[in-house]
């Protein structure tokens, strides 16, 4: 139980620290202030999103192998897109290619933690948790709103975020 | 720019990350150390249960309706095993999971019911806790019944023995047995209040 709550604070942590990255990078976005000039905030830019999936991916495995939760269906669909995209990431540090393949992968795997969100809150078929693993069931709830699926949902938009702020700043770097 | 300076920008980022790790790790460690054990445990006793299972519930034509339900015995909230048999007496059986969000709505519902109303005469209302986990939300279940208030009998299915023999395959799980103690009626999912009021009083005429 102590395992559990020590790995849901950390999560939890992150998670926020993940927010808050996601909100300042929306608000520059917005702002229309696109800094194409730092080379550090462009690398940022770029290993953000790698740290971003290697902490998801990992985080699910400690969740599934040490605390012992069975994942779910929806908790697959998005290991599906995460595992590669952590792959994927790393080559995109690398070579700068590819940037909105990933951001593309991204945005659908926070498409598939969104309908999880949904139907952990009652959305979906009504009233019913199947005997095994629902999908409708919250493992964690830290801080009374981050489940796993909000958590993967917050990954996937900051890389999708990132990876865009990146292309941004290309595009005004260019001009 | 130089390989040199872009090592430095790396090397920035890289320090910056590390740092937050560990204030996060600092913060997870403080939050563990500063919270309290899980107190309690579950209910001790031996599970058994004894007549044909039923088939595994789903939906349309219930094959079941009209058999004999089997009886069953397992520890109560104090570990005093109570028996659940045929006593000429109709019975609403609701299998419950302490983490299913579904289960959580559902108990506050009937134990409000029957706040208000009562039981129908001649009808017991048996909740039977199973799917125990103590790694998911929500356990134990002895505590998150008191919570509730629950007033009526509680069996705590510890190894999942009872829901097996009556077919449960998702929570909550509603079984109707009549004063012969045969099978009325089962059905998954939450069911309003008006409704579980109704299904109650109409149970007390079978």
């Amino acid at each position: 139980m102590r395992t559990l709550i020590f790995f849901n604070t950390l999560f939890g942590f992150l998670t926020i620290v993940a927010i808050v990255i996601s909100l300042a990078i929306l608000y520059l976005i917005f702002s229309k202030n696109i800094i194409s000039g730092s080379e550090q905030l462009r690398s940022f830019l770029l290993i953000l999103p790698v740290s971003v999936a290697a902490v998801s991916s990992i985080g699910s495995l400690i969740y599934s192998e040490v605390i012992g939760f069975i994942p779910c269906e929806y908790c697959w669909y998005q290991r599906y897109i995460m595992y590669p995209l952590s792959i994927l990431l790393i080559y995109v540090a690398v070579t700068k290619k590819y940037v909105r393949v990933a951001a593309f992968f991204a945005g659908t795997g926070s498409l598939i933690s969104t309908r999880h969100i949904y139907l952990q809150n009652g959305g979906g078929k009504v009233g019913v948790c199947t005997s095994d693993v629902p999908c409708t069931l919250k493992y964690v709830e830290i801080f009374n709103f981050i489940s796993i699926p909000t958590m993967a949902l917050v990954a996937f938009i900051t890389i999708s975020l990132s990876l865009m702020y990146y292309e941004l700043s290309n595009e005004v770097a260019s001009e | 720019m130089s390989y040199l300076t872009r090592l430095r920008v790396s090397k920035n980022i890289i320090i910056g990350g590390v740092i937050l790790l560990v204030v996060g790790v600092a913060v997870a460690i403080g939050v563990t150390l500063s919270s309290e054990p899980v107190a309690a445990g579950l209910p001790e006793g031996e599970i058994s249960v004894t007549g044909d299972s039923l088939v595994p519930y789903s939906e349309g034509e219930d094959q079941s309706i009209g058999l004999p339900a089997p009886s069953f015995s397992g520890p109560g909230v104090d570990s005093q095993i109570i028996s659940i048999k045929n006593d000429g007496r109709a019975k609403a059986i609701i299998f419950l999971a302490h983490w299913c969000p579904h289960c959580q709505r559902e108990v506050p519902i009937v134990q409000d019911y029957i706040d208000t109303f009562g039981l129908p005469k001649g009808v017991d209302l048996i909740a039977v806790a199973t799917s125990i986990d103590k790694g998911r939300d929500n356990y134990p279940p002895t505590e998150w019944l008191q919570r509730e208030g629950w007033s009526s009998t509680a069996i705590y299915d510890l190894n999942k023995e009872i829901a097996k023999a009556y077919g449960l395959t998702a929570f909550p799980y509603w079984v109707f047995v009549d004063k012969d103690f045969n099978i009325l009626a089962r059905r998954t999912g939450n069911i309003p209040q008006d409704l579980v009021g109704a299904l109650l009083v109409e149970l007390g005429k079978n």
